[in-house]
């Protein structure tokens, strides 16, 4: 396997190592969200492959049960998943994330299962109840919550995870979680050895790789990134943040423009990775407080102020010239959270460009318009 | 401790607007129309022009989710001001309704999608119209609660206390002793934030208040299975905004009392409230449209038309046991408010939303269904189909919906809206 292979997986569903994954008879559990204990799935022989809208051409399939006041993301998971692209799936974990994906449960449960060719009758869905706000009886109330879904996996994938599985689990996440941040180190120096398409990239493919051959991949790339000269030919050094981005295309508009995207606040990106789980104590304690505390994602109703810092801390590691914020249409959560940025930013004399767009690229011509009238403002 | 700076001006503006229509109508009509009506009038400008007296006596106003029960908040002496409500019941009584605070908010920077229920509240906070002592509200029902609380916040630049209560999605004994637990958490906050220490005799007396109306409710509930329904379809929009404006309080039942005798009087007749035959019997799983004081009458006068039941009318909860002590209220109450219209068919799993208005056809014997989707609600758009589906196979009765949002003229107008009720009334007649 070399490193243009593990990139190659952004560009489709399924990819090769999906493929030998499921050779070897072994489960795959698809999710939607960063707050899935991922440790858990590792230590029980489960790979965990995060949900994406690649390649859907549109969601004719899934506008028949959603509205239009559902996110583009949510309908072309959900148009794949009806066309069978989701197939080599064993299984979906839900939880209380945001209104659309939360309600995937209720669609796969009613709409999907035995009913759509390849997902069963008995097809397992899980759900997760993870409080809005952090307190020690929401500490306690996931800890109850993560250890029932321990349990499920488990009973139903007849399987038993060990303490001994989740310490290695989680020090086989953490070496990836650290390569993703020796990543960032060299994507926001002065002269960034990559730029942010290639960090999507890689981003894409941590949620959809076995994390080994992950590893693996990524500690060899990163001997090579460190050749590398470093990049000097752009105008603005970017933040971006708002609603999910999985589709490298994205930022490339931004960078064919002169903006460089060296750092970011989003779920394929930092916040996925940033936080380490304590490989001392009780394993499960541990995942469960990494999953808890992590830079968290606006569903958390309360902690804005947290995820500000973390983005400030940001504008100063990364040397950020302005902030780009986009909220996929109908996304209540990012559209509010841009509105807070935009305002906070302001006082800090931080230019920030805010964006509507769909989850498909089909107005990229007004989004390269304000990107560039963007960084030339900003320059 | 008394509250030396609380504001709450749209309340001035929903006294003013209530006297005004209250004189409209008690002057206007036939003595015996619109009754229902009148005693909402009422009963709410009795209830409003308390709190606006209460205010002045520097009662702290606290801020507060439609999701909560607000009763939790009787310990203390202050003024409630229900977030979700005041827009849209001032979008019904003002001729411009509350465009002027959405596009306050929208100028800058909120979503335009995001519920009207808030963005109003937001805009009116903007524009200085309120000061509040304490914000608070559940983690539920829906991610523009997220969102929007938070930013309602910001512009007090974060001083005045911020309190929540984690409501779990699911609906089990687990989940019921988490939120109860969460609930008496919140009073403790709320005390130390107003400097009051929580008098729990006055919390006991606003739950026996609610107690009381659940009787009524059940017979009026009773009443509307009769054929013609003897209840004319606006008590879905006034019902919902006593439950939001009255928390616990005597008016509360005293206006279901009005509804209970005023149905029971039709019912031994026969009759509707409007004269003319009774021709489409319809539920409504979202909710009604509030931008419009004289959609309900529209459509019993001029349709024939029923509304039996939105998604905040149908109250089947269990009397709280207010003889063992507020652990118990507690419990009681988190158990309703988890159970609470709109929050027990948004904020957890679709299946009581679909069981809810399958019984509800059955049971009430409705025609149809009309689905309002409502812009704002992402969760609850996500089940319509599901819902359509469910009441087809399962009842045989089909469900139009329409796009629209339910405080706000402006993104479907109100010809548009009932133009599609009417030619969907005429391939069922």
């Amino acid at each position: 396997m070399v490193y243009e292979d593990l990139i190659k997986v952004t560009e489709t569903i399924t990819n090769p190592y999906i493929e030998e994954w499921k050779q070897e008879n072994k489960k795959i559990l698809g999710y939607y969200c960063t707050y899935v204990p991922e440790e858990l799935l590792h230590a029980g022989g489960i790979m965990g492959v995060r949900l994406r809208g690649t390649s859907a051409e549109g969601t004719s399939r899934a506008d028949t049960i959603l509205s239009k006041f559902n996110c583009s993301f949510i309908r072309a998971t959900l148009d794949l998943a009806m066309e069978g692209k989701y197939n080599f799936l064993d299984g979906l974990i839900c939880m209380n994330s945001c209104d659309h994906a939360r309600r995937m449960f209720d669609v796969w449960k009613h709409k999907l299962l035995g009913q759509v060719d390849g997902i069963p009758e008995d097809f397992p869905l899980f759900f997760l109840s993870i409080p809005h706000i952090i307190t020690d009886r929401g500490f306690n109330w996931l800890k109850e919550e993560i250890g029932f879904f321990k349990s499920d996996l488990e009973q139903k994938f007849n399987i038993k995870i060990t303490d001994e599985n989740l310490k290695a689990s989680i020090r086989i996440l953490n070496e990836g979680r650290k390569l993703l941040r020796d990543v960032q180190e060299l994507r926001s120096l002065e002269k960034p050895k990559l730029n942010g398409e290639e960090f999507v990239k890689l981003n894409v493919a941590y949620t959809t790789v076995p994390k080994e051959i992950f590893n693996k991949e990524l500690n060899e790339f990163i001997g090579q990134l460190k050749e590398r000269d470093g990049k000097s030919d752009y105008r603005a050094r970017i933040l971006i943040t708002g609603s999910l981005i999985d589709d490298p295309e994205f930022i490339k508009i931004i960078e064919d423009v002169g903006g460089i995207v060296v750092s970011d606040l989003l779920c394929f990106g930092l916040r996925n990775f940033w936080d380490l789980t304590e490989e001392s104590g009780d394993p499960l304690e541990a995942i469960i407080k990494r999953s808890y505390n992590k830079i968290s994602c606006p569903r958390m109703m309360d902690d804005y102020d947290r995820r500000y810092k973390f983005l400030q801390d940001q504008l100063k590691t990364a040397k950020i010239d302005g902030v780009i914020g986009t909220r996929i249409e109908f996304c209540d959560l990012n559209g509010c959270e841009c509105m807070m940025y935009e305002h906070d930013l302001e006082k800090l004399n931080v230019p920030m460009l805010s964006l509507d767009r769909d989850y498909f690229l089909g107005d990229k011509g007004r989004f390269k318009t304000r990107c560039e009238a963007f960084i030339e403002q900003i320059e | 401790m008394k509250s030396n700076s609380n504001k709450i001006i749209p309340y001035e503006m929903l006294h003013e607007a209530l006297l005004t229509t209250k004189e409209l109508v008690d002057g206007g009509p036939a003595e015996d129309e619109l009754l229902i009506l009148k005693s909402f009038l009422k009963h709410l400008t009795t209830v409003v022009g308390r709190y606006l007296d209460d205010a002045d006596n520097g009662y702290p106003v606290i801020g507060h989710h439609f999701a909560w029960p607000a009763e939790i908040f009787y310990c203390f002496d202050f003024v409630p001001v229900v977030f979700e409500g005041i827009p849209y019941i001032l979008s019904a009584l003002l001729p411009e309704g509350s465009e002027k605070f959405y596009d306050i908010a929208d100028g800058l920077g909120h979503p335009y999608h995001t519920c009207t229920s808030q963005k109003g509240t937001l805009g009116m906070t903007i524009d200085n119209l309120f000061k509040f002592d304490v914000i608070s509200s559940p983690t539920s029902p829906c991610d523009n609660t997220f969102g929007s609380y938070p930013i309602i916040r910001r512009f007090y630049d974060d001083k005045i206390p911020f309190i929540i209560a984690d409501m779990p999605y699911y609906r089990d004994d687990r989940s019921y002793e988490y939120y109860s637990n969460e609930l008496q958490t919140v009073v403790d906050q709320v005390g130390k934030a107003i400097g009051q220490e929580p008098d729990y005799e006055s919390l006991k007396k606003a739950v026996e208040n609610n107690n009381q109306v659940l009787d009524y409710v059940a017979e009026i509930n009773e009443l509307k299975k009769l054929k013609p329904c003897p209840i004319e379809s606006m008590l879905c929009p006034l019902m919902t905004a006593v439950l939001a404006f009255i928390p616990g309080q005597p008016e509360r039942a005293l206006f279901f009392k009005d509804v209970l005798e005023i149905a029971k009087k039709r019912a031994k007749n026969g009759e509707r409230a409007q004269e003319g035959e009774e021709k489409i019997r319809t539920v409504w799983p979202y909710m009604s449209i509030f931008f419009d004081i004289g959609f309900c009458e529209w459509m019993d006068r001029h349709l024939g038309m029923s509304m039996l039941f939105d998604i905040f009318n149908y109250l089947f909860f269990n009397k709280i046991d207010t003889n063992q002590g507020p652990e118990k209220i507690f419990e009681g109450l988190a158990r309703q408010s988890m159970n609470y219209p709109m929050v027990r068919q948004s904020a957890t799993f679709c299946d009581d939303l679909l069981d809810d208005f399958v019984f509800l056809s059955k049971e009430y014997d409705a025609d149809c269904a009309i689905f309002t989707a409502h812009i704002g609600c992402k969760q609850s758009v996500s089940v319509i189909q599901l819902l359509r589906e469910a009441l087809r196979d399962e009842v045989g009765i089909p469900m139009l919906s329409i796009d629209l949002d339910i405080g706000d003229a402006r993104y479907t107008s109100i010809q548009t809206i009932k133009k599609e009720i009417s030619n969907f009334v005429k391939t069922l007649l």
